[in-house]
């Protein structure tokens, strides 16, 4: 075991897996020297030169598609966005192009990709990330999830950052990298050492609980767990459940703890509105129906814009809100 | 290094004959398609020059990126045949990929025109990377070379140095907008300047024309791993898709009609007797033969597939993947992990 930071796992990640295997490649702005905008991918360019670590001049469009045609002639590229919010430009490349391609070539053009997304803020509200603004914060992931053709990934610990990043880059189909970048440094934890592959689509039981189950995504599970544990001094008992894979997502690992359980809370970044947190609801309402003593409570950032600076934590979710969230889903029913 | 051409033998008679039997395939289409049997057909018509003529330079092994225009006689040229024109045309067999045996590689656009460009780039990364002879001639037209992703393509083929022939078929009129209304250079050749790509301008009735310029663009790409911007000036003699009306005036239509690709070529053997009128009725009636058999197939399948039950609470999405696109299933999709990677 060793201990790492969320940002250095990704980093040993691409390390790990371009040692082991030629045809993997990171494209990117400012991945070179640099090593990136975060510093993530520092040291690669002098371990593997500049022809296994690629710098684009300023076009997402451009180089996630150059991405495209190289897996099409058998590279693996991790294609890195400085931030998840400039995937926008590329949308057409990743939703319109790469998702479909395999399916429209009749099989014929398979493409390893891992799209890397830094997203989100810093929820402690430290540090330089503690609230970029409105176009530096955003939280996407469920546009990709409603991209058929799209594995999506998120991990919440340096551990799951290390071991899904490599089971990203050896899958065969498309896969989008959800990392959350104000993990980078402020959360470390240990790491198995060797080749540690975290499987896609397996759900993680990360705390025990039996009263309550809180689905948390991304930056909210440690937060969950941490609320969890103040509340286990009130006498409430919190499981915490993280997807760690949102497409193909974990149902059974869900559904049984919430059969067990009763009662849900699901916690992540992104707005509300459209969030995956309403898919979890939906799977939770077709699937464990019976099961549920109290209606859903969905704990997400408001409908509003990210604002800059501290303001950010008057839009984002909290310990406080997901606490009361608990305590709201916990009240007696009314008849 | 020398030139394969894909087609079996490249004499005049033979590349008249591709571009015509691509003609025949795309006008029965495109008659068809305005009865209402087919939704709609973006034709080729007219733009079998450009394809034929790039088609038929590149080596099996280089890759052609194709767009409805000259997409067809692109991929005739390389080896599909008249018959899978027509299957392709009503649905029945996927659509252009990297691996077609024996008939070269071939990348589809996306249908978002100019989105496809930066994975044509891709391809020629890969082969500079892999310093692997190859080049890559990607296709689009006039319409596309505003788009964003158009730009970016080629400003990162033009500061990397990568093989790759940028072919812009210009026929004046992206859907229905026209060239003057959407861009305010009078050639679009002029842009490669701003790439430090090397650019030319092409006549796009003219089969021969069309080769002798890509041949040499393609060279170049091969043995200079240099870009080379090539626009086609042709003409579009109808809309821009068969379910849509043709802006254009009478006299512009006739004008667009009258600068035929295939007639041109036609016009030229017969008079420098490379072609008697006789051997030129026999090659259409030969032709003709072959997209009504075609057609007549492609009725018989698609009527089969008419006959597979509808609604979706038939199938999984695992079954639906599979019959709808005629490719395995992705291993993550087949069910829950654990996924082995």
């Amino acid at each position: 075991m060793v201990t790492m930071t969320y940002g250095e796992a990704i980093g040993e990640a691409h390390a790990q897996e371009m040692a082991r295997d030629e045809s993997v490649v990171l494209l990117g702005i400012d991945v070179g020297p640099l090593g990136g905008l975060f510093g993530t991918t520092r040291g690669l360019h002098e371990r593997f030169g500049p022809e296994r670590v690629i710098e684009f001049p300023i076009s997402e469009t451009g180089y996630t598609g150059t991405g495209i045609g190289m897996a099409i002639e058998g590279f693996r590229p991790i294609i890195e966005m400085q931030m998840a919010d400039f995937v926008t430009v590329a949308l057409d490349q990743v939703m319109t192009t790469m998702s479909k391609e395999y399916a429209v070539t009749g099989g014929g053009n398979r493409l390893p990709i891992v799209v890397r997304l830094p997203f989100g803020t810093n929820l402690s509200g430290e540090g330089y990330m503690g609230g970029a603004g409105p176009a530096h914060s955003q939280s996407h992931e469920a546009w990709f999830c409603h991209s058929p053709g799209l594995v999506v990934v998120m991990p919440s610990s340096p551990a799951d950052a290390l071991g899904l990043l490599k089971a990203a880059v050896r899958c065969d189909d498309p896969v989008v990298f959800m990392e959350q970048k104000g993990m980078y440094s402020t959360v470390s934890g240990e790491v198995p050492d060797g080749d540690h592959l975290v499987p896609i689509g397996e759900a993680s039981v990360v705390r025990r609980g039996d009263d309550v189950t809180v689905v948390a995504l991304g930056a909210m599970v440690p937060v969950a767990v941490t609320v969890a544990e103040q509340l286990a001094a009130e006498g409430i008992s919190v499981e915490v459940v993280d997807p760690r894979t949102l497409v193909p997502l974990d149902e059974p690992t869900l559904l049984t703890s919430v059969r067990k359980t009763g009662r849900a809370v699901i916690t992540h970044e992104a707005h509300r509105t459209g969030g995956f947190g309403a898919e979890i609801a939906a799977v939770l309402a077709e699937k464990a129906f019976s099961s549920l003593r109290a209606p859903v409570v969905r704990c997400a950032a408001l409908d509003v814009p990210i604002p800059a600076g501290d303001d950010a934590l008057r839009v984002l979710p909290g310990p406080r809100d997901l606490a009361e969230s608990i305590r709201r889903v916990l009240q007696p029913v009314p008849a | 290094m020398t030139v394969a051409p894909a087609l079996p033998e490249t004499s005049a008679v033979t590349l008249y004959r591709a571009m015509l039997g691509c003609r025949l395939a795309e006008s029965r289409l495109t008659a068809i398609a305005l009865t209402g049997e087919l939704q709609s057909h973006h034709s080729a018509l007219n733009h079998e020059a450009i394809g034929v003529g790039v088609g038929s330079v590149v080596r099996v092994d280089d890759a052609v990126q194709t767009h409805y225009r000259s997409g067809a006689a692109v991929q005739h040229a390389r080896g599909l045949t008249v018959r899978e024109l027509v299957l392709q045309g009503f649905g029945l067999i996927p659509g252009p990929r990297a691996q077609h045996p024996g008939q070269g590689r071939t990348i589809r656009s996306t249908g978002l025109v100019g989105s496809q460009l930066p994975m044509a780039v891709g391809l020629a990364m890969a082969f500079r990377l892999r310093r692997q002879p190859n080049v890559v001639v990607a296709c689009i037209g006039d319409g596309a070379t505003n788009e964003g992703a158009v730009h970016e393509s080629m400003n990162i083929a033009g500061v990397k140095d990568l093989p790759v022939v940028f072919v812009i078929e210009n026929n004046g009129l992206g859907l229905s907008t026209r060239f003057a209304e959407s861009t305010k250079a009078t050639d679009l050749a002029l842009r490669g300047a701003g790439y430090g790509i090397d650019a030319r301008i092409v006549d796009g009735r003219d089969v021969t024309a069309v080769r002798s310029a890509a041949a040499a663009a393609v060279e170049r790409a091969r043995a200079d791993r240099l870009p080379t911007i090539l626009e086609v000036k042709v003409s579009r003699p109808g809309p821009h898709v068969s379910s849509l009306d043709d802006v254009r005036t009478p006299e512009e239509l006739a004008a667009a009609r009258a600068a035929d690709c295939v007639a041109f070529e036609r016009d030229r053997l017969i008079s420098a007797g490379e072609l008697t009128l006789e051997a030129e009725a026999r090659i259409e009636r030969e032709l003709s033969a072959i997209v009504d058999r075609a057609v007549t197939e492609a009725r018989a399948l698609r009527a089969d597939r008419a006959r597979r039950p509808g609604h979706t609470a038939r199938y999984s999405d695992a079954e639906a993947w599979a019959l709808g696109h005629a490719s395995d299933v992705p291993a993550w999709m087949r069910g829950r992990g654990p996924w082995s990677p």
